[in-house]
């Protein structure tokens, strides 16, 4: 018992010690211990300050990543000693693409992405552009419009959703004459505007973030290029197709993304609630909840790339290689300058 | 001559009179907007004052007839309101001390220094952003069920779970707080660092010091967003605290099976017991958020420095 006792003992000032000699121990004393006047800082400062960073990264990020894709392909079923995992190939993928609930859900995810980013995109553009001049109570206004950002939640939104709903007589558009005429002749449009209209509370609600990205955006444009366009002759509507938007792309872009990310994590997300069902349920299969969101991110990341190519900035890359080619140019003709002038003192 | 002079007259105050119309146009077009925007908080407000008649008479737009308190009451008993907010607030503040720690550290790494794998890392970073938590979440089940099962003890409805994730820079939108520190970190003057460690400070009492007291109203902003997102987070909360401490979210979320238990009523009157819950939810958030508006835009505004 005593001999016991003392290996661990042992064991333990072993670790002690390897821990006050590891590299690891000493940077992060180094980052108390008092400077020589003057000196810089180590090299490994930076990896020793994002540490926590680093290691949640590799522990919450990175090695889930890795078991979603391992999992997705196994049966994972838990039991008295743990986790057991069987591969089963791609039979989970199988069950994912005949289970009705699941597809339907992604079809509809991918239908609102489809709608509510474009609206997001688009509804604070105008907003941001209402709000960048100045005017009195624009404070006010921007209290407003910002205050979905903090109110934002799944119980907020559900509220929004059963009291602003169908029953609801100011967006009771349904009733209207143009709605009844649209929805004799092209049905489909009709299906989609008073989609629109029932969402259009929910998609407002997003767009808080978004409006100030813009303004910061606005605001970092140039003033005296609307001069020169002023001066040469360029209407309101010309600064806006020709300055305004190509300059707000990559803002544009941000905001997307952002978007994107932030639609997915409530229940708007016709995923929402099957995930969480599927992911809370450790007695069944989890691999098969691995699989829905592995699948469910896939489609996510394809409809990022899907903004990225609409809204990258080609300007830049065009821009870029100019300015290599002319530095290319004048490097070259520099190294022959300086070759003939090495040629004149031989 | 004289008729010249009453053109440009009548022009000048063409001009005004358009530019005055713009200016109409324009608070028309943003007064709606913002209709738009408070209209659900208005209902939720109209609704949570309403006695059951007021609900269902259908010539009760807006206006209750009679105010009565009564649903804020059930509420407030049904949800365990005063336990539960301070349950919320002490969970929402721990957790967003840590997160805004961790996160201003390596704000403060990716601000100042060049290192190896600096772009990787912060590409790395965004990804984790974009990353869906349902994705993550579905492994870190795994991770720590069987971290409970070494040591012999359950995470499930502790607070464990999340306060690790928050230590380890992964807490809820974790990444937006690094960026916003990240682009406020990079305004300061190089200058200010180099005088310090030519006086001999080292790394820490330079981020103290320096960093730190300068950006003492960045670092409030990064703490009201965390406080307020993990106010609202329910699914990570919901996978893992369900049956631990009681907070907000998870009360509104159960209100209509504990409701059903203690009234049974029907769905109109229901709403307006779930409105009354649903303010008393966010109203601190909202007291909060009337405090400290400008901050909040302030430090959204910081983000849009890294978005080019």
């Amino acid at each position: 018992m005593k001999k016991t006792l003392t290996r661990g003992w042992d064991a333990m000032a072993s670790l002690y010690d390897r821990i006050r000699k590891s590299s690891v121990w000493k940077r992060m004393r180094g980052l108390f211990s008092r400077n020589k006047p003057g000196k810089r800082d180590n090299p490994t400062t930076p990896y020793v300050l994002m540490l926590p960073w680093l290691i949640g990264l590799v522990i919450f990020v990175i090695i889930p990543v890795g078991m979603i894709f391992f999992m997705s392909f196994h049966d994972v079923l838990k039991t008295p000693q743990g986790f057991s995992f069987d591969f089963v190939s791609f039979e989970n993928f199988l069950f994912a693409f005949t289970n009705p609930i699941f597809y339907q859900s992604l079809l509809s995810y991918v239908n609102m992405l489809f709608v509510y980013i474009p609206v997001i995109l688009i509804m604070s553009f105008l907003i941001a552009l209402l709000l960048n001049n100045d005017f009195k109570f624009r404070t006010t206004f921007r209290v407003i419009f910002f205050l979905p950002v903090v109110l934002l939640s799944n119980a907020t939104l559900n509220n929004i959703s059963t009291t602003s709903g169908e029953n609801n007589a100011f967006l009771n558009i349904e009733n209207t004459f143009i709605f009844s005429m649209i929805d004799a002749y092209v049905p489909f449009m009709a299906d989609f505007l008073s989609g629109m209209f029932g969402v259009l509370i929910v998609i407002l609600w997003f767009t808080g973030v978004p409006i100030v990205l813009y303004i910061n955006g606005l605001k970092k444009i140039d003033q005296s290029i609307y001069e020169a366009a002023k001066i040469d002759g360029g209407n309101a509507w010309q600064i806006l197709w020709l300055i305004i938007i190509p300059n707000i792309k990559s803002t544009a872009l941000v905001i997307a993304i952002f978007s994107v990310v932030q639609v997915g994590i409530f229940n708007t997300n016709p995923l929402y609630g099957l995930l969480q069902e599927q992911i809370m349920m450790t007695a069944t299969n989890l691999g098969i909840a691995a699989t829905y969101a592995l699948l469910y991110t896939i489609v996510t990341l394809l409809f990022i790339m899907l903004l990225i190519f609409i809204l990258r900035d080609k300007d830049i890359v065009v821009m870029a290689r100019k300015e290599y080619n002319r530095t290319r140019e004048l490097y070259e003709k520099q190294k022959k300058h300086s070759e003939e002038a090495a040629d004149e003192v031989y | 001559m004289k008729f010249i002079k009453a053109l440009s007259l009548s022009k000048s105050r063409e001009r005004k009179i358009l530019s005055r119309l713009g200016l109409i146009l324009r608070y028309v077009v943003l007064i709606a907007i913002s209709f738009v925007f408070l209209f659900p908080l208005l209902k939720m407000l109209s609704l949570s004052f309403m006695t059951v008649e007021d609900v269902i008479a259908p010539d009760v737009m807006w206006v209750p007839s009679v105010f009565s308190l009564n649903n804020f009451r059930v509420s407030i008993l049904v949800m365990d309101y005063w336990q539960v907010l301070f349950n919320s607030f002490w969970v929402s503040a721990l957790f967003a001390v840590l997160q805004t720690a961790v996160s201003a550290l390596t704000g403060y790494a990716f601000a100042r220094y060049d290192f190896r794998f600096k772009k990787t890392l912060f590409v790395l970073l965004i990804v984790s952003f974009i990353l869906p938590v349902q994705l993550l979440t579905a492994a870190h089940q795994i991770i720590f069920s069987s971290l409970g099962d070494i040591l012999g003890m359950s995470f499930y409805g502790t607070l464990y779970p999340q306060i690790s994730m928050a230590l380890l820079g992964q807490g809820i939108n974790s990444a937006i707080l690094i960026i916003i520190f990240q682009s406020f970190f990079k305004k300061i003057p190089k200058d200010l660092y180099e005088a310090a460690n030519i006086d001999g400070a080292n790394t820490m009492q330079v981020f103290w010091h320096i960093t730190v007291k300068i950006s003492l109203t960045i670092i409030l902003v990064v703490f009201l967003f965390s406080f307020v997102w993990n106010w609202n987070e329910d699914f990570v909360t919901n996978v893992f605290l369900s049956g631990g401490v009681d907070l907000l979210t998870g009360k509104l979320n159960s209100f209509e099976t504990l409701f059903g238990n203690q009234a049974g009523g029907s769905d109109r009157i229901s709403e307006a017991y779930e409105s009354a819950a649903t303010l008393l939810s966010i109203l601190p958030l909202l007291v909060i958020y009337l405090f400290t508006q400008r901050k909040f835009v302030q430090g959204i505004e910081s983000v849009g420095v890294t978005g080019q």
